[in-house]
């Protein structure tokens, strides 16, 4: 149904996209995951023209996408997309929110849209919400709303762009198991996420993603169970730990900010975990460290053991525990942690090294 | 509930204070303390601080003959003659003709005898229209030989000027049109009365173009602007009692004086001081200022332009600012443009930008100045709607956009039924307060010869000499101009904001 052939994406800084090859059959629900930067939300956005591949062809139903010229207006109505923050209209109540569409692009009257409507809101259990506006729902339920909204175009094939990672935990489950109640209804899906086990439960298949290609593919047993190759192996057994290299010279906060926040959502952790790593780290990495050696190379490593946090940093340079400061900061560090261990080797690699747990 | 409470006590509060602004002219009707010292001659004066009309040539004459005295500057004849009487100041300049007027209109003023010197009255001819000056001054020659311009000189340059007739003339145009324009607040050189330009000048206008063939079209602009307008050629000629001046000279053409009279000074009559009742003098200042000589119809014939002017601009302006947006989106470059020509215009005074507008990309084309305004309004209102819808555009989610595309909308459609009404709901208060801002800038529109509200105002302050009945009455109306036209336009907004695919339960 959908076939990639050696796409490749090429920014001014950075190539996601070497090549990528893969085919989605219909019926199939492919979930691709990876690490961060890896270029997974791009190739999903690729399928309904959000992105044009720098090189490379895609094909829908045999159809080149990529040619110049393709009628893309055509395509978009016939994949449906799911975005990480729901972009439901906000001026329309939730019936309109379905019924404009169906109005404006299938060029129904409004009595049918209306039903359709309807119908479609009844399956994700949310006809008794169609009179309010997006803002008086909850984010599980305006997720509901979108996926609804594209199930009432009759989509063959539905795009998830992380579709629960806006979400506040306690509603990650209503919108799963949205998808995973399509899913048994064998709707074409392609999912972008970071939760694994979701992944796991809804897939059938996965595109683990790395190294500007579709690594590995494979069932959810092969990649999970029994990942065959170097990268796919450490990702998965990786996958619990949290590990910034952090060169002072090409520092971005927002990446960071975003890697921590993706390791939480992965690893299930409330906004106490989230709280604790984000201000360990722009304290003591931030304030403490880089305001004492600007030049330095940090490797800053968490790890979640079932209880609390371990963390594990490390700096180059001469002999400096950040610690015997007396500053806000410091005090902010220690409210935040337990079990604090300073060691030096003068000797061997001149790396001062910390040690603690989360409180 | 407590919202309605609260609106409630807001119309009160909103009614109480215009009451007030009501009641500020009769403040001014109250008689103020008199200084009772009574200046007789020219000497006492001295020393005394003179009033001067900013922009005349009376400061010269005025450190000539009152070396101790301190000049203030005021903005027109009528501020000067309300310091006066206020005693702001104790004295100030005027030619005899004007002086004659005033102390007519109003009795708490009066003049010395003793000419403190002389001035030259003319009429201004554009460059383009020196063949009509030779044939005016040969017209003046003819009056003055046979002794008919004297004749003219004493029917109108004396107190009972202004409620002269200029008579009946028949033209029949076979060379021309003459392009006049006046800042009728000069009588009894030029002055409206009954709706009908009048005055001495008017009448030798018009008595020169019924014997040389021409037929006259007669403009209003205020007084900064009415050499400028014949100096760039606009027009064809500039009356109102001007003064002969070798600056003026340099750029204008002055026909041979029409008349040379005396200036004199101005002080208080505190000899006669018949005190009015405080219900006789509002009564009387009404009478004088809105009913004699049909006055309230100036000011709604130039109620009704501020009207026409502002309502068409808002709404030209508005599908301007959109038609603008919606170039602008085409491209990089065409956004750039626009954006930087919504950064110069916003950066530029209307009345600058409106002035540039008439007398020099308008300069040949013979549009009414009513219509060249219209389209300088509509542009800068569309500009800055243009600004508005930008800023309104992009403070709605970027998401929401995407998901139209996403969901196969075509881009215009998605446009109109879904991110515009967001993006007005979020502009629309703004909006409203630029058309209030737009409305009260009409006001400057006086300068390219249009008779506005404020324009029919400074008309018949020029001619009462009364200062803040008129005003306050001008500033009652724009309020309710502006309260009324905001309500209207509001309509459409609210409307399309709210337009839905009705829910039916």
């Amino acid at each position: 149904m959908i076939r990639f052939e050696h796409i490749s994406k090429v920014y001014e800084n950075a190539t996601p996209h070497k090549d990528v090859n893969g085919v989605i059959n219909k019926g199939d629900v492919v979930t691709i995951i990876g690490p961060s930067g890896t270029g997974k939300s791009t190739l999903l956005r690729m399928i309904n023209g959000l992105e044009k591949p720098t090189s490379g062809k895609i094909y829908f139903n045999d159809e080149e996408i990529t040619a110049p010229g393709y009628d893309l207006l055509n395509l978009r109505r016939k994949v449906g997309m799911i975005f990480q923050s729901f972009n439901l209209f906000n001026n329309l109540s939730v019936l309109d929110n379905l019924v404009v569409p169906q109005i404006d692009i299938l060029k129904l009257d409004k009595i049918t849209s209306r039903e359709r409507a309807m119908e479609t809101l009844k399956k994700v259990g949310l006809d008794r919400q169609a009179g309010k506006m997006p803002n008086q729902l909850s984010g599980g339920q305006k997720q509901r709303v979108a996926i609804a909204r594209a199930l009432v175009m009759n989509p063959e094939v539905i795009l998830f762009d992380e579709p629960t990672s806006a979400l506040d935990p306690t509603m990650v489950n209503e919108v799963e198991n949205t998808i995973k109640w399509l899913a048994s209804n064998n709707t074409t899906m392609v999912i972008v996420t970071h939760d694994m086990k979701f992944a796991r439960e809804v897939s059938t298949r996965i595109f683990y993603m790395d190294e500007g290609e579709i690594y590995e593919e494979g069932t959810p047993e092969e990649i999970f169970d029994h990942p065959k190759r170097s990268r796919t192996k450490a990702f998965i057994s990786n996958e619990r730990v949290l590990d910034l290299n952090i060169d002072a010279e090409k520092i971005n906060p927002d990446r960071i900010n975003d890697m921590i926040r993706d390791f939480c959502k992965s690893q299930k952790l409330d906004e106490k975990y989230l709280y604790n790593i984000t201000s360990v780290f722009e304290e003591l990495v931030l304030q403490c460290i880089l305001s004492y050696k600007k030049d330095a190379k940090i490797a800053f490593s968490v790890f979640f053991n079932g209880e609390f946090l371990e963390y594990k940093v490390k700096f180059n340079g001469d002999r400096h525990d950040p610690l015997q400061e007396d500053s806000i900061s410091v005090r902010i560090i220690q409210s935040n942690i337990a079990n604090y261990s300073f060691r030096y080797h003068p000797q061997s690699d001149k790396q001062n090294s910390l040690k603690f747990n989360s409180q | 509930m407590w919202n309605k409470k609260k609106e409630k006590k807001m119309k009160m509060f909103r009614k109480i204070l215009l009451v007030l602004l009501l009641l500020l002219p009769l403040a001014g009707c109250g008689s103020s303390e008199k200084d009772e010292s009574v200046i007789e001659n020219i000497d006492e004066l001295n020393g005394r601080n003179m009033g001067c009309m900013s922009g005349s040539i009376f400061d010269v004459l005025i450190e000539k003959t009152f070396p101790a005295s301190e000049i203030i500057y005021f903005g027109s004849r009528s501020e000067l003659l309300l310091g006066l009487t206020t005693n702001k100041i104790d004295g100030f300049v005027s030619d005899e003709p004007v002086a004659m007027m005033m102390v007519k209109q109003n009795g708490e003023v009066t003049y010395l005898d003793e000419a403190i010197g002389e001035v030259n009255y003319g009429i201004c001819f554009s460059n383009e229209s020196k063949d009509k000056l030779a044939q005016f001054n040969d017209y003046l020659k003819k009056l003055d030989d046979s002794g008919e311009l004297e004749t003219l000189q004493e029917k109108w340059i004396n107190p009972e000027g202004a409620s002269k007739k200029k008579g009946e003339y028949d033209l029949d145009g076979r060379n021309g049109t003459l392009r006049c324009v006046t800042t009728p607040d000069a009588a009894p050189f030029s002055f409206v009365s009954n709706n009908d330009y009048q005055g001495y000048e008017a009448q030798l206008l018009y008595g020169f173009a019924q014997e040389y063939g021409y037929d006259i079209e007669i403009s209003t602009v205020s007084f900064d602007a009415l050499l400028t307008s014949v100096a760039m050629n606009k027009y064809d000629i500039a009356f109102n009692g001007i003064y002969i001046t070798e600056e003026r000279a340099k750029s204008v053409n002055f026909c041979t004086p029409t008349y040379t009279g005396r200036v004199v000074a101005m002080v208080r009559n505190n000899a006669v001081s018949e005190s009015k009742g405080f219900v006789e003098s509002i009564k009387d200042s009404f009478y004088k200022n809105f009913i004699e000589e049909d006055r309230y119809k100036l000011l709604l014939s130039g109620a009704l332009v501020t009207v026409i002017i502002s309502f068409l601009s808002i709404v030209f302006g508005t599908l301007f600012g959109l038609l603008i947006y919606i170039v602008s989106t085409f491209n990089r470059y065409t956004k750039k443009i626009l954006d930087s020509l919504q950064k110069i215009l916003s950066k530029l005074p209307a009345v600058v930008l409106l002035m540039l507008l008439f007398y020099v990309v308008f300069k040949k084309s013979t549009i009414a100045a009513t219509i060249v305004s219209i389209i300088g309004f509509s542009v800068i209102f569309g500009f800055t709607f243009y600004g508005l819808l930008k800023t309104g555009v992009a403070s709605i989610d970027k998401g929401q956009n995407e998901a139209t595309v996403a969901l196969g909308f075509e881009k215009w459609i998605a446009f109109f039924h879904i991110i515009m009404p967001q993006v007005l709901k979020v502009i629309l208060d703004t909006y409203l307060s630029e058309v209030i801002a737009l409305i009260k800038n009409t006001s400057i529109v006086g300068y390219v010869s249009v008779s506005d509200l404020t324009r029919a105002s400074d008309i018949i302050r020029g001619r009462t000499y009364d200062a803040l009945f008129p005003l306050v009455f001008v500033a009652i109306i724009y309020y309710l101009l502006c309260t009324l036209e905001t309500a209207i336009i509001k309509i459409p907004f609210k409307w399309y904001i709210n337009m839905k695919v009705e829910y039916n339960d």
